[in-house]
């Protein structure tokens, strides 16, 4: 098996939807896509990638693999949809996030796809992430305190010499008085790669520690993070025909279709 | 940008301004600066604001209420409010 692609997933604010992102995604590309995929929780003081994934209390986790030397096997777990988790400790003990990047070579060639959800504190914690992956995908919404920390994200990661793939709208509410995609990718200098909705169903879904996609698979949110999933491996939108044919999607031009 | 200086004293120092002070500003004020000699305001946006539309605008008039009405539409124009918000969010991190 050729090389993973590792997908890091940050921002820099807390509880703009990185963990729901990241989870999300890694289950279609799972489910819908049918690769090999680990998501890990490198958002070392608030991890709760678990939380969202029915891994609540799990042995070892990715903090003994930074910390004591445990092996990065160890901590990995096979969740019942496919895919391969390594969760973080609920209560964290001290870790060096510096050897993020070395620690995961040994996996780089068991995944197709690797994703790394991070942390919202501009520190060593997030720089691992940014370390570690090879593109990023900047987690925003169209706010202007939420465009502004996607600005700084992006500025840093640039100083960082990290590789951005694009930024990825989440709890859009197709309101007139949010940041259009034009305004925000002209600020932000950064392609959209995906406007995902807000949706209670994600709430609902959380509540059953199941990812939406899975949880509710047809719903738009779903839909539109499966579109996501797909572009990031060079999958096509399929466009969806109606009962009548060609139904119009109004967020054609959204998906990155490279 | 160079303010503007109204002649009962006060100073202007965007569009913002200007256009409060013409909300309250006496007539005998108004007509000092815009008259069949020169229109003060649109010199000013020409020169210093560089709003060429709006100063070609605003020098087609000696109307107050008109004046007041460009320069609402102008400030109060939700995008090039939002591009003006934008503009400076990134001033703010790009000069850290
Ligand atoms: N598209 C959405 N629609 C509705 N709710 C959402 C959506 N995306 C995320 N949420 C909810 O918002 C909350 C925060 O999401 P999430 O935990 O993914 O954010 P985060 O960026 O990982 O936060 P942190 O910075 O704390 O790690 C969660 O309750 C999640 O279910
Ligand atoms: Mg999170």
């Amino acid at each position: 098996m050729s090389d993973s692609k590792i997908f890091g997933i940050i921002a820099l604010k807390g509880g703009v939807g990185k963990t729901t992102i990241a989870s999300n995604i890694g289950t279609s590309l799972s489910k819908d896509f049918q690769k090999k995929v680990l998501i890990i929780d490198a958002n070392f003081s608030t991890p709760h990638l678990g939380l969202h994934l029915g891994i609540v209390n799990p042995k070892y986790t990715l903090h003994h693999v930074l910390n004591d030397n445990h092996s990065i096997f160890e901590a990995i777990y096979q969740h019942e949809l496919g895919f391969h988790v390594i969760p973080g400790k609920l209560s964290p003990f001290k870790i060096d996030p510096t050897i993020l990047r070395e620690r995961l070579e040994p996996l780089r060639n068991i995944y197709d796809v690797i994703i790394i959800d991070s942390s919202p504190s501009l520190n060593e914690e997030m720089y691992a992430t940014m370390a570690a992956s090879d593109e990023l995908l900047v987690v925003s919404s169209p706010d202007y305190p939420t465009l502004s920390s996607t600005i700084h994200a992006i500025s840093v990661a640039g100083q960082k010499g990290a590789n951005i793939r694009g930024i990825v709208i989440n709890r859009a509410y197709k309101k007139k008085f949010e940041l259009s995609k034009k305004d925000i990718e002209s600020a932000s200098g950064t392609k959209i790669l995906a406007i995902i909705p807000h949706d209670v169903k994600v709430l609902s879904a959380l509540s059953k520690m199941t990812p939406v996609v899975a949880h509710s698979p047809k719903q738009d949110v779903s839909v539109k993070i499966k579109d996501l999933a797909g572009s990031l491996v060079g999958v096509k939108k399929k466009r969806r025909a109606s009962f009548f044919g060609k139904k119009k999607d109004k967020d054609q031009d959204i998906v990155d279709e490279a | 940008m160079n303010s503007f200086y109204i002649c009962n004293g006060r100073e202007v120092h965007n569009l913002e301004e200007l256009l409060e002070v013409l909300q309250v500003i006496d007539d005998g004020t108004f007509y000092h600066h815009v008259n069949d000699e020169k229109n003060d305001f649109s010199n000013w946006i020409l020169g210093e604001v560089k709003d060429k539309v709006l100063a070609r605008q605003v020098s087609k008039t000696k109307d107050k209420e008109k004046i007041i009405l460009l320069l609402d539409k102008r400030v109060n124009n939700d995008a090039k409010r939002k591009q003006f918000v934008i503009a400076q969010i990134k001033e703010a991190i790009e000069n850290e």
